[in-house]
């Protein structure tokens, strides 16, 4: 998917299922060796959260976090703080479901490098709902009864995700 | 704005419309008031462009529809939000409409949002019959039966969230005065508004319209004298 014109960048989303080397894979990408983003499925309710995720992320001027992909968890976070935003979004040891965000950017391309370094089978991204916890995430994005019976829930999350640095949530 | 068509110049904004991150997208443009001082200029809009998000968020959170929010860019001074294809303004239905029963539980459904709107403490500012929408819920351009029609607020540039009778009161007599100059049938629509209005505000609505009448006396002398 294209970003923002001015970025310069495609997002590519691919989701994992059953990965058996979680622990090597969270160790490279805290190494920086894996550039890639990932992320929990069960805190994703549809691919465009990430999108505009994302595209804040690139958008913007400078980043709060050390990386492009950690911005993309931080942004998804309704919260102001990086750590707990990055463990609430981010993968942990005993994850067994990824969603993998890789960006390509004036052309470059190098998504095919983490995904050789993953040991889980690929699924299709449609299978996405049956991995989200909607519980959970209007739990996580302050979603009340009211709200969620009359407004989409994908508008709600975007909305809050685009005003994160300016409002509380 | 690559990708984008010019459909609005208004007096604050430019608004354009295009497809962004795969979505039907309005993009709202502040223009640079080149009479302001540079500094204070870039404050004021940034102001503005954090009230209209608030209000934005605040009114769906109490379950009134709104565009939603895809990106807000202080330094380009754009707000991209979501750009609703199959919709008319209340103005154009208003216009259109030839049923009284139709209109009148259209403004009725009006009043119940606004009074939750004002419940929750958010003004709207600059309440217009064309700053209501009425949206198709199938993608279709079709408006002839309410049962397939959504209300969507938008432009809330003016948003206030102090949240005083008095300023509620203004809000109402804002919205009274432009049915008034809009609509030859403004009189069966506004009371309407208002009936709607007191059933989902029940607590505390009674000060707000003493305020209104307030003010809609010293506007009625301020229009007799000058
Ligand atoms: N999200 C949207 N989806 C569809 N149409 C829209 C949307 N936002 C605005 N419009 C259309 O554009 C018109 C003007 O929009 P808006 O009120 O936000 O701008 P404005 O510059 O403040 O205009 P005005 O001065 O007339 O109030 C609306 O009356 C409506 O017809
Ligand atoms: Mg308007």
């Amino acid at each position: 998917m294209n970003l923002d014109l001015r970025t310069n960048a495609q997002l590519q989303i691919k989701i994992y299922r059953n990965i058996k080397n979680v622990k090597n894979l969270k160790q490279k990408l805290i190494s920086g060796e894996l550039k890639c983003c990932m992320i929990k499925p069960s805190l994703i309710y549809d691919p465009f959260q990430i999108a505009v995720a994302a595209n804040k992320a690139l958008a913007s001027a400078k980043l709060i976090t050390k990386t492009i992909f950690s911005e993309i968890l931080f942004n998804l976070s309704v919260s102001k703080h990086i750590t707990r935003s990055l463990q609430t979004f981010g993968i942990d040891d005993n994850d067994e479901n990824i969603l993998v965000v890789t960006i390509s950017q004036n052309g470059e391309d190098n998504s095919e490098s983490v995904y050789s370094q993953i040991d889980g089978e690929e699924v299709e991204l449609s299978q996405l709902k049956n991995l989200s916890d909607l519980d959970n995430i209007k739990n996580v994005y302050k979603i009340s009864e009211k709200e969620s019976l009359t407004i989409p829930l994908i508008d709600s999350i975007v909305s809050r995700i685009a005003t994160k640095d300016f409002l509380s949530h | 704005m690559e990708g984008f068509e010019l459909i609005k110049q208004g007096a604050e904004a430019k608004l354009y419309k295009g497809i962004y991150l795969g979505k039907p997208t309005l993009a709202k443009e502040r223009f640079v008031k080149e009479y302001r001082h540079e500094s204070l200029d870039s404050f004021l809009t940034k102001e503005r462009m954090k009230a209209e998000s608030r209000a934005i968020v605040r009114c769906k959170a109490c379950g009134i529809r709104t565009p939603a929010l895809y990106l807000v860019d202080f330094k380009r001074r754009i707000i991209f939000m979501e750009y609703f294809e199959h919709s008319i303004t209340l103005k154009d239905f208003i216009e259109s409409c030839s049923s009284p029963q139709v209109l009148e539980s259209i403004s009725f459904e009006v009043g119940k949002m606004l009074g939750a709107m004002h419940e929750s403490n958010i003004m709207h500012g600059d309440l217009t019959s064309s700053n209501i929408l009425l949206v198709n819920r199938d993608d279709v351009q079709k408006f002839d039966d309410v049962s397939e029609l959504y209300l969507v607020f938008i432009d809330f540039g003016l948003a206030q969230f102090d949240g005083s009778a008095e300023d509620k009161g203004v809000d109402l007599y804002v919205l009274e005065r432009a049915l008034n100059s809009t609509h030859s049938v403004a009189n069966k629509i506004f009371p309407k508004i208002i009936e709607g209005y007191r059933e989902s505000y029940t607590v505390g609505c009674k000060e707000i319209f003493s305020k209104y009448e307030e003010v809609r006396a010293r506007g009625r002398k301020r229009t007799m004298v000058g």
